[in-house]
């Protein structure tokens, strides 16, 4: 997921678009490890010292991992659980729409 | 004496310094507790961060890859043979025997990491007896029973059961009664869970609910409901208010005007 999520926001870096995480890792230091690793540049919302049972999470009833979300720019929720291309599209049709001016 | 003394490793001395020096009254007994519960977390850590590395400098070398294109078991397991797994049961046997030195809620801290951390079923189940015996009215219990599920394994359904139980009866702490209450209803919906069972687990998690107050215990167990009357297709997403991986506030409506991908998501 992540090289794919990647390639998303490289793609869409000069686009109204932004990829916020709420990121479930305990440690913040393995975290900066691996971001380093596998080029991670978009930013998250730390879920805090318990990871998967953290705050945001807990309250978002979040019980798989990943769980997405795609919001319009009106802040809408569009879509559910798309993942790797059915994300992009996602993510072009809403852009499409902003254009559009809809 | 002496040889009791050769018995106990550097670190295990070093952890029970401070122990040994003593800590009198009870502020500073339990200061003591919280900084040996803080080494015995940062060594595991450290030790878990080493495999980590460990592990990924064997699976990346070529005899690695060679060996796993060949789906050469034995070779695999001959190139991790020499890999250094933590020892958090080592560990959570040190933290046991610092938590016989004290008394109260340090010591009920101890036995916590322990519990939790030690992966092992008899410790849980020494730990879990020894709370029985004497500290049911301890407000360290609560993070205890915040790790709830790593307990119900080694106690088995009915041994998880009468602990909760118990907490429910003794303890002061509304929030340990609703961590208490909270386990037995995940514990009686689980797969396969009949209509009476969720029923009687949906009052238990209304207990629970209602004894947690402001905790997040409360929103945990609002998620679901939060999810169907909240985060559906065509409604505006909540916000969300934290702090990113650096410790920076922000918001999810700073991001108004864009589209966003929400993801869940970790490296773990």
């Amino acid at each position: 997921m992540i090289p794919h999520e990647r390639s998303l926001v490289e793609q869409m870096k000069d686009k109204p678009f932004a990829l916020i995480g709420i990121n479930s890792d305990k440690d913040k230091a393995y975290f900066h490890t691996k971001a380093k690793e596998m080029g991670v540049t978009w930013r998250s919302f730390w879920n805090g010292p318990r990871g998967t049972g953290g705050p945001i999470s807990s309250k978002w009833g979040v019980r798989g991992w990943p769980t997405i979300y795609v919001l319009d720019h009106k802040g809408v929720i569009r879509f559910k659980g798309v993942r790797g291309e059915k994300m992009t599209e996602a993510v072009e049709q809403l852009l499409g729409e902003m254009e559009d001016g809809k | 004496m002496l040889i009791g003394m050769r018995l106990i490793t550097t670190c295990t001395a070093a952890l029970l310094l401070p122990v040994l020096l003593g800590a009198q009254d009870g502020a500073k007994q339990q200061s003591a507790a919280q900084a040996l519960y803080d080494k015995l977390s940062a060594e595991l850590s450290k030790q878990t961060s080493a495999y980590r590395e460990a592990s990924k400098k064997i699976t990346s070398s070529e005899a690695y890859k060679k060996a796993r294109a060949d789906k050469d078991r034995e070779k695999l397991t001959e190139l991790r043979s020499s890999l250094k797994r933590p020892d958090s049961k080592g560990l959570a046997k040190k933290a046991m025997a610092a938590a016989a030195t004290f008394e109260g809620d340090g010591a009920v801290k101890l036995l916590g990491w322990a519990a939790i951390n030690g992966g092992d079923a008899n410790i849980v189940k020494t730990v879990v007896a020894q709370l029985q015996e004497k500290h049911m009215g301890s407000a360290a219990m609560i993070d205890i029973l915040e790790n709830g599920r790593v307990l119900s394994r080694p106690l088995g359904a009915e041994g998880a059961d009468a602990f909760l139980s118990q907490v429910i009866e003794e303890s002061p702490h509304d929030l340990a009664k609703a961590w208490a209450f909270y386990w037995k209803s995940v514990a009686l919906t689980g797969r396969g869970a009949n209509d009476d069972q969720k029923a009687k687990g949906a009052e238990l998690a209304a207990q629970a609910e209602k004894l947690a107050g402001n905790h997040w215990l409360a929103d945990k167990i609002r998620g679901p409901k939060f999810v169907a009357e909240k985060l559906q297709i065509g409604l505006v997403a909540p916000n969300i208010v934290g702090e990113d991986i650096d410790g920076v506030k922000f918001e999810l409506e700073d991001y108004r005007g864009k589209v966003v991908v929400l993801d869940f998501w970790g490296f773990w």
